[in-house]
């Protein structure tokens, strides 16, 4: 397995959903995807060994890949649709404010932006409390995380997703499902996997603002205009929610979402654990 | 027996091979009208002999081999007049009906002239009444087994061909030319494998996946032919094109009048008949022979008096794995386990209808001795589905891992039936716990696939064998990335016990000081001091204590 496989616990959940253990997930054959992209499920560069299979959370991903003259692709649902099964609200909490979500940078690339602009501009458009959720990586910039500090917004990080099996919060998506169950809104600077996460959590979705530049910045994908084309639904800091709550489901790969003894058979893990 | 007239042109050591053909038997029982005086023409079966004699009882035969018309003289005796010949030696009629369903190809000798077929269809005409009823049969150059075979122009002619018999500008090749070569009106069969008869113009109308294409299909697999690709892809296309009558094997003529019914197809022993109705096809079967004993059985019984005209549950089925769209296979295939029920029939999609909103069966005759389960009957068509998607190097998203009883097994858990709880392997060759949920059906399949095989010769088609080769090529390279993924796992596990050791031995070293430290602390004289002034505080009686303490000194 590679171990983005096991970024922000993905494979873990997925492991549970099988009914094998969460801790320590058995090798997923393949590679899983784990974000949303407006590409083929990975980044633009990734590495695929020979004959690898490809897990993806839809079918866009798959015909992506397909015309990249990638084969070997089977759609499995996002792994976050499957923790919402697992962890059923028995009582919904009330929901309050907006989780607002910064664009991030990864390890390998950091974000640059006005964010003094940003949040006199969310503090123009939100109605109640923020809580502000930032990446590690921004979170462990005081020169970033202070500007939210300061402009009296919660501050919160979810964790690391980790690094060749080291380092990764296994309870990454956990947490960031709660705060979503707390917040009546989502919002990010750009369309992102959290606004898809928020709308299947329950809240009502918000993208605006600067979207910043993330160092390295592949555009091989078409970038910002190319999602300001394909998704204008879901841009605006006022979202027809069923519009929304439809283009999710297909993002996130709803309808492919399968039963665990059949994920076992699929990701080899049928007499393998 | 009666008396054997030898004309000119017959041959002699010779046979012409001829096949029982029950289709055109029932084809030409329905077609020919009775008492008039007959003609066949060229070698036919004895059931078709006897089709032909049931109707009149002045009948005539002319065969081109001498010992064909001494066995034919001996079998019918005074019931059929025998000539040995060729076509153009035999000078009486005119014959009132004349029966040509082999065609012209078989009726000229050796010694005969270099006839070309409107030639031979010229002497054939000179032979009928001017209103008479006539059946001829001709080869389709353009067959669609004639375009896949894989074998060269120079290996496939028989030891008839002594003159290429296709070599002939005047031979029909399509429906369309035919119709214009032949002196008279005619309604047109296309002839599939000389199993399947359809009216041309109900063909024409055929789509994939509909019964004619269905039946079609399976007629042309029959043949047994060296391929280059298999059959099914091309008959689709064709139907698709609305040209399935312009790529059978042959054609059947009938002049004079029509036969009962639109299709005429060979089915286990019986004969099935079709005709088009509004919602579908009316159909007819002969009765169930004598019980029969064996798995699966032949009751025609089962098959039901009218059937929808919709499509193929599988022509569905592989369009959506095609199409990776595995939602909508999810849904069919619940909804066909919720369709399903116990029954004598053995299921098969190929043979089950999408008829509106819920299905139907269609014509397979084929059931089990008792009720068989759902379950084991759902397995056996899932299974039977699974032969034909992978073995036809179908496009599907399942990976290779699942292939097999998985796959089947995961069919059935979309149409409802609980999987198999995971069994732990001990041992690499463990059976996966499929292998038991799946035996009955994988059984049932089976021994369908045993009744329907038609051929000897179960050679795979060319294209299926290269594809077969590609499989284990592309099964070998995800075999070599499965190794290298599993070798990259392990080196990232390797790296992370690394850090893991180097995290401990940065510990044992933290330890090391902090012991060393400690026992430096407790050899001091402070350490020394602060004990006994710790044990001082101890003391809850410091009066008693100083009273022992100063008894004992003064003893001593």
């Amino acid at each position: 397995m590679h171990h983005h496989n096991h970024y922000y616990g993905q494979a873990h959940i997925l492991s549970r959903y099988a009914g094998l253990d969460f801790d320590h997930p058995p090798r997923l054959r393949g590679y899983l995807q784990h974000g949303w992209n407006i590409g083929c499920g990975w980044n633009p560069v990734h590495e695929f060994y020979d004959g690898a299979w490809r897990f993806t959370w839809s079918d866009a991903p798959r015909r992506r890949g397909h015309a990249l003259g990638r084969r070997s692709y089977h759609s499995i649902g996002a792994p976050f649709l499957y923790l919402l099964e697992l962890e059923q609200q028995e009582e919904p909490v009330e929901r309050e404010g907006t989780l607002w979500f910064l664009f991030h940078g990864w390890e390998g690339g950091k974000i640059q932006g006005d964010h003094q602009r940003l949040i006199d501009e969310i503090r123009e458009t939100e109605p109640g409390p923020v809580t502000f959720s930032l990446y590690y990586t921004e979170y462990e910039r005081p020169e970033v995380r202070r500007y939210y500090e300061d402009a009296g917004f919660r501050v919160v990080s979810f964790g690391r997703r980790g690094f060749s099996y080291e380092g990764t919060d296994r309870r990454f998506l956990f947490k960031q499902l709660d705060e979503l169950r707390r917040h009546k809104r989502v919002a990010a600077n750009r369309l992102s996997t959290a606004i898809f996460y928020g709308v299947a959590a329950g809240c009502e979705p918000a993208v605006y603002g600067d979207p910043m530049e993330m160092e390295g910045e592949n555009p091989l994908f078409g970038g910002q205009s190319r999602i300001e084309r394909l998704w204008p639904e879901m841009l605006g800091t006022s979202i027809d929610l069923e519009a929304a709550r439809a283009t999710t489901d297909l993002e996130l790969g709803k309808p492919w979402m399968m039963p665990p003894a059949e994920m076992r058979m699929l990701f080899d893990w049928r007499e393998r654990v | 027996m009666s008396d054997l007239q030898v004309v000119p042109g017959e041959m002699q050591p010779w046979t012409d091979r001829t096949d029982d053909r029950p289709a055109l038997a029932a084809l030409l029982a329905d077609a020919l009208p009775g008492d008039r005086r007959t003609l066949i023409v060229g070698p036919h079966s004895l059931p078709l002999i006897s089709a032909v004699l049931d109707r009149t009882s002045d009948a005539t035969i002319l065969v081109r081999s001498v010992s064909d018309a001494e066995d034919l003289a001996a079998e019918f005796g005074d019931r059929l007049q025998v000539v040995a010949g060729a076509l153009d030696g035999m000078a009486s009629g005119p014959f009132e009906v004349v029966v040509a369903a082999d065609g012209l190809d078989r009726v000229l000798g050796y010694d005969s002239g270099d006839l070309t077929w409107t030639e031979r269809l010229q002497a054939l005409t000179a032979l009928a009444a001017p209103d008479a009823v006539v059946v001829l049969g001709l080869e389709n150059e353009f067959s669609l087994v004639n375009l896949l075979d894989s074998r060269p122009a120079d290996e496939r002619h028989g030891d008839d061909e002594w003159r290429p018999l296709h070599n002939d500008s005047t031979r029909p090749v399509s429906v369309g030319q035919l119709e214009s070569a032949l002196p008279w009106t005619a309604h047109i069969y296309a002839d599939f494998g000389s199993r399947t008869f359809v009216a041309a113009d109900v063909a024409a109308a055929a789509r994939p996946g509909e019964l004619p294409t269905r039946l079609a299909t399976d007629a042309l697999d029959a043949r047994d032919v060296p391929l280059l690709s298999p059959v099914a892809d091309g008959v689709d296309s064709a139907a698709r094109a609305g040209l399935l009558p312009a790529i059978p094997t042959g054609w059947i003529a009938i002049a004079g009048i029509r036969a009962a019914h639109d299709l005429y197809a060979q089915t286990g022993p019986a004969v099935l008949t079709a005709d088009q109705v509004p919602d579908g096809w009316r159909t007819t079967i002969a009765a169930s022979p004598a019980v029969d004993t064996t798995t699966p059985a032949f009751d025609a019984g089962v098959v039901p008096a009218e059937v929808p005209g919709g499509v193929s549950v599988e022509s569905v089925l592989v369009r959506l794995a095609a199409a990776e769209d595995v939602p909508a296979f999810r849904k069919l295939a619940a909804e066909l386990g919720e369709w399903a029920a116990d029954s004598r029939i053995v299921l098969r999609w190929d043979d089950v209808v999408i008829d509106g909103d819920t299905f139907a069966h269609g014509v397979s005759p084929w059931v089990t001795a008792e009720p068989t389960g759902k379950a084991d009957l759902l397995a056996a068509a899932w299974y039977r589905f699974h032969d034909r998607l992978v073995g036809g190097h179908r496009r599907h998203p399942w990976p290779p891992w699942m292939v097999g009883d998985d796959l089947v097994s995961t069919w059935m858990g979309m149409s409802g039936i609980e999987l198999p709880e995971s069994v732990q392997a001990t041992s690499p060759d463990t059976p996966s716990a499929s292998v038991a949920h799946v035996a009955r059906g994988k059984e049932l399949a089976a021994a369908l696939a045993d009744v329907l095989r038609t051929r000897d010769d179960e050679a795979v088609d060319l294209r299926t064998a290269l594809a077969d080769a590609e499989q284990a090529r592309q099964e070998l390279l995800e075999l070599k990335g499965h190794v290298f993924g599993l070798e990259r796992t392990l080196g990232f596990r390797n790296k992370a016990m690394k850090t893991r050791e180097n995290r401990i031995r940065e510990l044992r070293t933290q330890l090391q000081k902090v012991t060393a430290d400690h026992n430096r602390i407790r050899g001091s004289r402070t350490y020394a001091i602060s004990r006994v002034i710790f044990h001082a505080g101890q003391i809850r009686k410091p009066r008693v204590v100083a009273r022992k303490l100063s008894r004992r000194l003064r003893k001593r």
